[in-house]
């Protein structure tokens, strides 16, 4: 069943009387519980997939459904809202409050929930569930890349999202801690999230279930 | 999420105030900004009001005293009992006393110099003694003015000549103030009834200014009812006037002087918080992208300018306030002597200094809420 998917995804930049087809007819679909690699050179339009998958923008022609709602029936409004029950993100340079612990940047994205109740309870749930139990109170200068990482991905958690968009998410660790963080995609995905991550890394794209390949905006299917 | 009271009052404001903690320094800078503002307005406003209360402390008896003497239009130069039951007519509630006033060659121990001779109906209502005492019924000896008594230099127990008679000094008088009726640093002041009997001024005194500037209209009106000056009337309303004016004028700079300064601190509030959405582009890019809405993001970057007016302003209040004690103590003699006035610029300074930094706060949250989360992200 498919979570998130883009048809036909044409997306324009245009700047000064320059116009870049940064991607020119692309359809994907990313069922729940699958693990799916974008690769491809720079330039080809990784990015920008990504961005229409996260609901961060629209495309120029074509369309993006959620759950059978296309994107361009939604105001900015209930966009923004479908993005914060539907999709969580995860970024190379982990993009952690410093100021705040571990458990305090997990529940970040809840401070704007209703419903506050459990918020602490489910911050602590995940960084279990990462592994990070026994650093609940570590401040990110107190971690290492891939406990951030980690902390990330729990954060990435907190709204209960279908899908998981991470950009280079092993792209600032080396070999192991990338296994770690791979571990625990793998174990997300058991549970039914999607992943759809952009990356240069073989390691990841090894681990993936199924690999987009793009080419100038293109899918390559060789 | 933040454990402390501010989390249990509000996480999103705890959340805001953990950002300011980022950059220490930065924030407190613009926070005393903020503070320097609203000290400048507040003590400043405050300095005017006591230095007015001051004024009117020390000239209180000044100005609520009508003195009435001869007119220019007068058959009579010194006023008789006939005359001064004229003023009595019409004073109402004031009481009425009466001066008289000459000139005399006063010898002390060592010089002999022209000074004025006073004598006054009630003399304890009008002069303090320094040092000696007046005796409560007084009838020979003299007061000397402080001026005067150092010139000559005689004390309490002396003897003087004046215009050749001998008379024992009995005590020399406190300095009157400059704004004071009955001026008496350099003169000499006799027993009621010493320069005769008639008078040379009516003094009328009413419990307030405004029952002072009304017994002075009505005698104006009532004395002088057949357009000729037969009674020259004055009365202090014209100079509070005139003071009032002055006041105000000081007031108005000062205050502009301090809203100076507090649009200075606002700048720095402004950049502070411009600078700190673009070091946060990113981590602001991502509140957008886990579902934070814009207004989120406004509100977020409002707290923490408005964080950063609240402290910086109570700050700033405490200052004043410690100032104003200071000032108190100097001009009015007690430490805690707040007029009203003098604590409503508190709450000015306190107002001014929140609303501005909340302003300079408006443009870098619209900027910060306003960047696309696409491009917040882009590196």
């Amino acid at each position: 069943m498919s979570v998130i998917s883009a048809t036909d995804a044409v997306k324009i930049y245009e700047s000064g009387d320059k116009t870049l087809r940064a991607l020119d007819g692309v359809s994907v679909d990313v069922n729940a519980g699958e693990f799916a690699a974008v690769v491809g050179p720079s330039g080809s339009g990784k990015s920008t997939l990504l961005n229409l998958l996260g609901l961060l923008d629209e495309p120029s022609e074509g369309s993006v459904t959620v759950d059978g709602t296309a994107l361009s029936t939604l105001s900015k409004r209930q966009r923004t809202d479908l993005r914060r029950e539907t999709v969580g993100f995860i970024f190379q340079s982990f993009y952690l409050v410093p100021t705040l612990t571990a458990r305090q940047n997990v529940a970040v994205p809840g401070l704007v929930r209703d419903d506050q109740s459990d918020l602490q309870a489910r911050a602590d749930e995940l960084l279990e569930r990462v592994g990070l139990g026994d650093r609940l109170d570590h401040y990110p200068n107190e971690l290492s890349g891939g406990q951030k990482q980690r902390v990330a991905v729990a954060r990435s958690l907190i709204n209960d999202p279908d899908i998981l968009l991470a950009d280079e998410p092993t792209g600032n660790l080396d070999q192991d801690t990338g296994a770690q963080v791979l571990d625990v995609f793998g174990e997300i995905t058991d549970e039914g999230v999607a992943i759809l991550t952009v990356t240069h890394d073989e390691q990841v794209t090894d681990f993936a279930d199924r690999t987009i390949r793009l080419v100038d905006g293109r899918l390559d299917d060789d | 999420m933040i454990e402390s009271p501010l989390a249990r009052f509000s996480p999103f404001l705890a959340f805001a105030r953990n950002n300011l903690s980022r950059a220490r320094a930065r924030t407190l800078l613009a926070m005393a900004g903020i503070t320097i503002g609203v000290v400048a307005i507040a003590s400043l406003g405050m300095f005017g009001a006591t230095l007015e209360q001051s004024f009117l402390d020390t000239s209180d008896d000044a100005i609520r005293t009508v003195g009435v003497s001869a007119g220019e239009d007068a058959d009579f130069t010194l006023m008789g009992r006939e005359q001064v039951a004229q003023v009595e007519r019409y004073a109402g509630s004031g009481e009425v006393y009466t001066v008289t006033r000459s000139r005399g060659q006063v010898t002390g121990l060592q010089t002999t110099t022209s000074a004025s001779l006073v004598s006054v109906s009630d003399p304890g209502t009008f002069v303090t003694a320094e040092s000696g005492s007046i005796p409560d019924n007084w009838r020979s000896g003299v007061a000397v003015g402080a001026e005067l008594a150092d010139d000559i230099g005689v004390e309490p127990g002396d003897s003087i000549q004046i215009d050749g008679r001998n008379q024992r000094v009995v005590a020399v008088l406190e300095e009157s103030s400059a704004a004071s009726f009955v001026s008496t640093g350099d003169a000499v002041v006799l027993p009621p009834g010493e320069l005769g009997n008639r008078a040379s001024q009516v003094l009328v005194r009413a419990d307030t200014p405004e029952q002072a500037f009304e017994i002075s209209d009505r005698l104006d009106e009532n004395l002088n009812s057949d357009r000729r000056t037969r009674y020259g009337v004055f009365d202090a309303e014209s100079a509070l006037d005139r003071f009032n004016e002055q006041i105000g004028l000081i007031r108005t700079f000062l205050l502009a002087v301090g809203g100076i300064s507090l649009l200075v601190a606002s700048v720095s509030i402004l950049n502070v918080m411009l600078m700190s959405t673009i070091e946060r582009k990113e981590e602001i890019g991502v509140l957008r992208a886990v579902g934070y809405h814009r207004l989120d993001i406004v509100k977020l970057m409002l707290y923490e300018a408005a964080l950063l007016g609240v402290v910086g302003s109570i700050f700033g209040v405490l200052i004043s306030v410690g100032l104003g004690m200071l000032m108190n103590a100097q001009l009015l003699s007690d430490p805690l002597a707040f007029s009203g006035q003098a604590l409503q610029y508190t709450v000015l300074g306190f107002l001014f200094g929140t609303g501005a930094s909340f302003l300079s706060g408006l443009y870098p949250a619209w900027k910060a809420a306003n960047a696309r989360p696409v491009e917040a992200l882009r590196d």
